[in-house]
């Protein structure tokens, strides 16, 4: 195997891991996966004309425009019993794909992957559907070990078919 | 039964319905089936939404010649633009040909609208410049009478442009009535007033339109339940809630038809919320301003569906300070289950850019759809429909509770007298009474009254009124 091949795979891993964290509510261990400076943004995504010159990802509107800070907030609110939105939890199913290594600077790698997050909560069969990709930053740490250092995902939608997001994407 | 008729259009059953949130003022009860029922919601699109002022975006939304966005009244589809003389409009988003909308995107910049149907081509104040094979087939066709249309009214305040497809429908001055005291000190104690960030965040929700709009005319008791890990955490500072000691609160009913509840520190002691140097006394009256200054917590509704809301929130509360921004709130009926929210943040325009960041940054980690406040609220209010749409609702003639403060129930006061603004105004965030006015105003609309019953003797004129469904029977 070369080390194109080694590295997609070790990114895989860490985003599936990741994923695994995050489906099973093992949000503080999920924490543990973010750099310090994690930067973690979800932009609105705008619907243009073709050609329009301004993105169809907001510069200014963002669903998220999270730091280490604001989002282990969000986690120790979860953990709290008066936190309905998780209560009772989302059930969620992350499914990672496409992951594609497309850029190595020092410790950093830059990651896009496609991720679909089924997401049901209700006394009833429905559920909802996100779907979008994800630009990640992977940095090794001292031991080698990646982290999480940015974030941007870009969602298919444009109105937010759920409720609400008291998950992360 | 007429048209000019005060009863609701519809059967005997949803009018027994109707006819019971007009005596919600004495009950403080409503018939839980309001929150859905698929009848009640088409009378609402043509009662509330076909005849109110319904809110339409912000001025900072377009600022530039040929900047438009599409924006809805209703389930009517307009292009909200800023044409190529500066002037703002509200066009039915409507090819005068065969009817398809011209706009497909969200928002963008065009100085003219193109009709993919058969190219029509309209320039963005609306005038039909474009007709292919004019010349050859449809030479008498006169392009003067098939500019895009207008909505019936369009006006704005302070920043707030609004829409009516009623012809009927007062100037929006007088709509908003006495309630503009009330947007003036939300809107006006900054200089050169606020400014949109980004685009409205959108999304759909399982509920009707009218629980978040209730809720926002200040149900403060539901912070303290709802809102609680957001409060244990100091997402919001225990010490501004409603509970906080050290906060003047009133709640204000009966405002020409509109409400809201607002809390603030006395004298003018600033919160910290917003720096301090955004403060401007124009345009304000003194007491005005001081409450302003010192403003905690607000929340209100425009009926029907504008809410707006300043609070002082903290994102994280060991690291970052606590911040104010302001939030509009639309809330777009969809049908009697289903409701699109449509967010906007705001920020002073002359604060710094840092503040402006964290000022929106704050926003949507608190209200928005991630928002650790309203997360909350959508995991409740879905509830409500459920249940409101139930056979058992129906059969048991259930009803929802806003009696906080009707008769003896608790010890507020009714401070109007020594208030400087106007409305009935009660020393306490923990009333009903802001909802009750909610209700009231919604019984009116439905009964084609005007929402503010000190204008009762001054009835809209009622031309053309197309017939309803129900009418047409
Ligand atoms: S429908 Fe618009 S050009 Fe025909
Ligand atoms: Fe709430």
């Amino acid at each position: 195997m070369n080390d194109e091949h080694l590295l997609t795979l070790e990114c895989r891993q860490f985003l599936v891991t990741e994923a695994e964290l995050l489906d099973d509510h093992r949000l503080h261990e999920w924490l543990e996966l973010l750099t310090d400076d994690i930067e973690y943004r979800v932009p609105r995504r705008v619907m243009r004309e073709r050609g329009a010159e301004a993105s169809e990802f907001s510069d200014d509107g963002f669903l998220f425009r999270d730091d280490r800070g604001t989002l282990q907030t969000r986690v120790e609110r979860y953990d709290k019993e008066y936190a309905w939105a998780e209560n009772p939890p989302s059930r969620t199913r992350r499914i990672v794909g496409n992951v594609r290594p497309v850029e190595r600077a020092d410790d950093d790698v830059t990651v896009k992957n496609n991720v679909i997050v089924y997401r049901s909560q209700g006394d009833d069969a429905d559920h909802d559907l996100i779907t979008g990709e994800r630009e990640d930053v992977l940095r090794r740490n001292d031991d080698g070990e990646f982290r999480l250092a940015r974030r941007t995902v870009r969602l298919d939608q444009t109105v937010l078919p759920t409720r609400n997001l008291s998950i992360f994407l | 039964m007429g048209d000019t008729s005060n009863q609701v259009s519809g059967s005997r059953d949803v009018r027994d319905v109707v006819e019971d949130v007009g005596r919600v003022a004495e009950t403080g009860e409503v018939p839980s089936r309001i929150h859905n029922d698929r009848e009640i919601h088409e009378v609402e699109l043509e009662r509330v939404f076909g005849e109110m002022w319904v809110f339409v975006g912000h001025v900072s939304e377009i600022p530039e010649p040929g900047d438009y966005a599409k924006r809805y009244v209703g389930d009517s589809p307009f292009i909200f633009v800023r044409d190529e003389t500066g002037e703002i409009r509200v066009l039915f988003d409507s090819c005068q040909h065969r009817g398809t909308t011209v706009v497909r995107a969200e928002q963008g910049n065009t100085s003219h609208f193109r009709c993919p149907y058969h190219n029509w081509t309209y320039k963005n104040t609306g005038e039909l410049v474009g007709v292919p094979y004019k010349n050859e087939f449809y030479q008498e066709l006169d392009t003067c009478e098939h500019a895009l249309e207008s909505a019936t009214q369009v006006d704005s305040y302070r920043g707030l442009v609004f829409a009516t497809i009623s012809e009927s429908a007062p100037p929006l001055e007088e709509y908003l009535g006495d309630f503009t005291w009330y947007l003036d000190l939300n809107l006006g104690f900054v200089e050169d007033g606020f400014e949109v960030v980004g685009e409205p965040i959108r999304w759909e929700i399982d509920t009707n339109w009218k629980i978040g709009a209730d809720n926002f005319t200040g149900d403060s008791y539901h912070t303290l339940a709802t809102h609680k890990s957001a409060m244990d955490l100091d997402i919001f500072p225990p010490e501004l809630s409603a509970t906080g000691a050290e906060r003047a609160p009133a709640d204000v009913t009966n405002c020409s038809g509109h409400s809201c509840m607002l809390a603030y520190l006395e004298n003018g002691t600033l919160t910290g919320g917003y720096p301090p140097e955004v403060f401007s006394a124009d345009g304000l009256s003194a007491d005005q301003f001081e409450i302003a200054r010192g403003l905690v917590s607000s929340v209100g509704t425009v009926f029907p569906n504008l809410s707006f809301l300043q609070m002082n929130l903290n994102a994280d509360p060991d690291d970052r300070e606590v911040t104010a921004f302001l939030n509009l709130r639309k809330w777009q009926p969809l049908g009697p289950k289903k409701t699109q929210l449509w967010n906007w943040i705001l920020v002073p325009r002359t604060a710094s850019e840092e503040f402006k960041e964290r000022a929106y940054d704050t926003g949507i980690a608190t209200f928005s759809i991630s928002g650790s406040f309203e997360v909350d609220d959508f995991a409740v209010w879905d509830g409500i429909a459920e249940a409101a749409g139930s056979t058992y609702v129906k059969k048991h003639r259930s009803t929802s509770n806003f009696q906080m403060g009707v008769g003896e129930m608790s010890d507020s006061a009714d401070i109007s007298e020594e208030w400087p603004g106007p409305g009935d105004v009660y020393d306490t965030n923990l009333e009903d009474g802001t909802m009750r006015t909610f209700y009231q105003s919604w019984y009116r609309a439905m009964t084609h009254r005007r929402i503010d019953a000190e204008r009762e003797d001054a009835p809209s004129k009622r031309r053309d009124r197309r017939p309803n469904q129900e009418e047409r029977r």
